[in-house]
């Protein structure tokens, strides 16, 4: 935390760097959502530079948006604990790649995706020699179980394009963009996604 | 219950606690970036590179961690790559029957093999073949359709391509689906009045097999990545060209033509030959054995000689007296390319002569091969 407020700092005393109303810009209505604009842009500019600091308040930033879709590609907490701190460690290594810094939520999801499936690959091809209980634990949270509960309606394909499109507010082409499918896929998946919640929660 | 769009919207949104475990596992992920990054920054980021080209060496080898390095890595080819070895276009499939067309016009049941695709690690193809990758596309108009060659790359055995055919209103010129991909590829429909095809610099067809992305195309624009093998019977260096047919009618009119009316329509075919940007040949390796060619084999591809395995000279022209192929790696995994009846990971294989020539369906490290295995044969690979 104690770096997530060196930076708040560091903005507040920047006024002339930072313009005012520019200062985190909100995309999304609720507090866990990721802010844009110049915060986000100089955050990860001074993370490109090898500024470690900046990097962990970047990923404070996006750490709730990330584990939003790990979790709906990975039922064990280990596995998902695992997955983001390899993401974190691979992002690092490779921000100075990253040619527009205003991208850097639609990059650092798709490198959580690709490592979300690694694990499950590895899944596969593991062999279960003791078979775990699939209990899933809520951590006395409502919101938790409401999420887990509407994303297992959904069929697998469908669960991380309804986590992006309405819980992280990616628009349909950055989503098209995210895995890697055409924007006319996406958008029929949202509209199968709706059509199947309603009747499977009908019935 | 019922879920309307605002419900699920307000679920979805909501921050999650995150667990104990997660929120852990990430402060001390944090604290090791802080930690590292308090020394010379430039030093953590060299050890950090080597970390990870090691990694990327052990994914390449197909194992499990495959992917891990690439998922970061952000490749110029990444469509190329991700397209032609990876397995985010296409999906695997277990060995299964499927129905064919018999010539009394029935359909029988015939035993299709299994086919996996794998996670490509695009920093590590681009190691091994990325300077040979075309950057220039090639643009061909087409009637109303419109065929760019993106990129490809050859190692003189075998070609890859990634192109795409496009037309407003939709593409009619060339059928694919999910079905034709585990088949034998998209075809040029009788609508086309046009044919395309590449060929080497003497004008010998590559045979091959056009696999569509089916997520990614759309009706108005194709997405195709082919796998072709050589098939000149002498080894030259080999300068693909794109060669192309314009019909004066359709396809389908065409073929139904007889006698003097098909003379003049054949007559009146326009061919062209575009020679493709050229990136230079993938070096391959050549397996020796007391003096006998075995093999050889690049990144992208593989040529055995089948007089070492054929029982006799004659038999040595039929790609069936291959069993079996698998490529091991110095890590332990391994590349099982072919066994008969039961697994097919190979893009595409053609018999040439006395030459059994396959595309890989992957891309593989030649310098981490610790051996080859061709019909249970085993030939140990030294570094």
């Amino acid at each position: 935390m104690s770096n997530i407020c060196t930076y708040v700092t560091i903005l507040q005393d920047r006024n002339s760097f930072v313009p005012a109303n520019n200062c985190f810009k909100r995309i999304s209505g609720n507090t866990g959502t990721i802010r844009r604009g110049v915060n986000h842009v100089w955050l990860v500019k001074k993370a490109q530079q090898g500024d470690a600091d900046a990097f962990v308040t970047l990923m404070e930033q996006h750490k709730q948006a990330l584990y939003k879709v790990a979790k709906s590609y990975l039922s064990c907490e280990a596995d998902i604990a695992d997955v983001m701190s390899e993401t974190t460690l691979s992002a690092y290594e490779h921000i100075s790649e990253l040619k527009t810094a205003a991208y850097f939520k639609t990059w650092i999801t798709r490198i959580l995706i690709n490592h979300c499936k690694n694990e499950l690959n590895k899944q596969k091809r593991c062999v279960i020699v003791e078979e775990i209980p699939k209990q899933i634990i809520y951590e006395d949270s409502t919101a938790d179980k409401d999420f887990i509960d509407l994303i297992r309606e959904l069929p697998e394909d469908y669960r991380l394009i309804f986590v992006l499109y309405y819980g992280e507010g990616f628009r349909t082409r950055e989503i098209a963009e995210i895995l890697e499918i055409s924007e006319n896929t996406v958008k029929s998946r949202l509209k199968r996604g709706r059509i199947k919640l309603e009747h499977v929660l009908q019935a | 219950m019922r879920y309307h769009e605002k419900d699920m919207e307000q679920i979805l949104k909501k921050d999650l606690v995150i667990s104990s475990e997660v929120e852990e596992k990430m402060q001390k992920t944090y604290r090791r970036i802080q930690n590292e990054n308090k020394g010379n920054s430039q030093k953590v980021k060299t050890r950090w590179r080597k970390l990870t080209t090691a990694a990327a060496i052990l994914a390449l080898a197909l194992t499990a961690t495959a992917g891990t390095a690439a998922a970061s890595y952000l490749s110029e080819h990444s469509e190329f790559l991700q397209g032609l070895f990876g397995n985010s276009t296409k999906e695997s499939v277990g060995a299964r029957q499927i129905p064919v067309g018999a010539n009394d016009g029935s359909t029988v049941n015939v035993d299709a093999p299994a086919k996996e695709y794998i996670p490509v690690d695009e920093e590590k193809a681009d190691q091994l073949i990325g300077g040979h990758i075309t950057e220039e596309q090639t643009v061909v108009q087409l009637g109303e359709h419109t065929l760019t060659v993106e990129n490809y790359v050859t190692d003189g055995n075998a070609a890859l391509v990634y192109f795409t055919l496009e037309r407003k209103g939709g593409v009619t010129a060339l059928y694919g689906d999910a079905d034709t991909n585990n088949g034998k590829g998209a075809y040029f429909t009788d609508d086309a009045d046009f044919y395309f095809t590449f060929t080497d610099q003497n004008g010998d067809f590559a045979a091959d097999n056009m696999y569509l992305d089916v997520e990614k195309s759309t009706s108005e624009k194709y997405y195709l990545y082919s796998y072709l093998v050589w098939t000149a019977d002498e080894d030259t260096e080999v300068r693909p060209q794109l060669v192309i047919d314009r019909y004066p009618m359709s396809r389908g009119k065409f073929n139904s033509l007889s006698g003097k009316e098909n003379e003049k329509a054949n007559a009146s075919i326009e061919r062209e030959i575009l020679a493709l940007p050229d990136s230079g040949t993938v070096d391959m390796k050549k397996l020796e054995q007391d003096g006998e060619w075995i093999c050889s084999y690049s990144p992208i591809s593989m040529n055995i000689n089948m007089l070492a395995f054929a029982e006799n000279k004659e038999l040595a022209s039929d790609p069936y007296c291959i069993d079996s192929i698998e490529l091991k790696f110095r890590d332990g995994s391994s590349y099982v390319l072919y066994e008969k009846d039961k697994i097919d990971n190979a893009g595409y294989t053609c018999g040439v002569g006395t030459e059994y020539r396959t595309a890989f369906n992957r891309i593989i490290d030649p310098d981490e091969l610790s051996q080859i295995v061709i019909n249970h044969e085993r030939y140990a690979i030294c570094k």
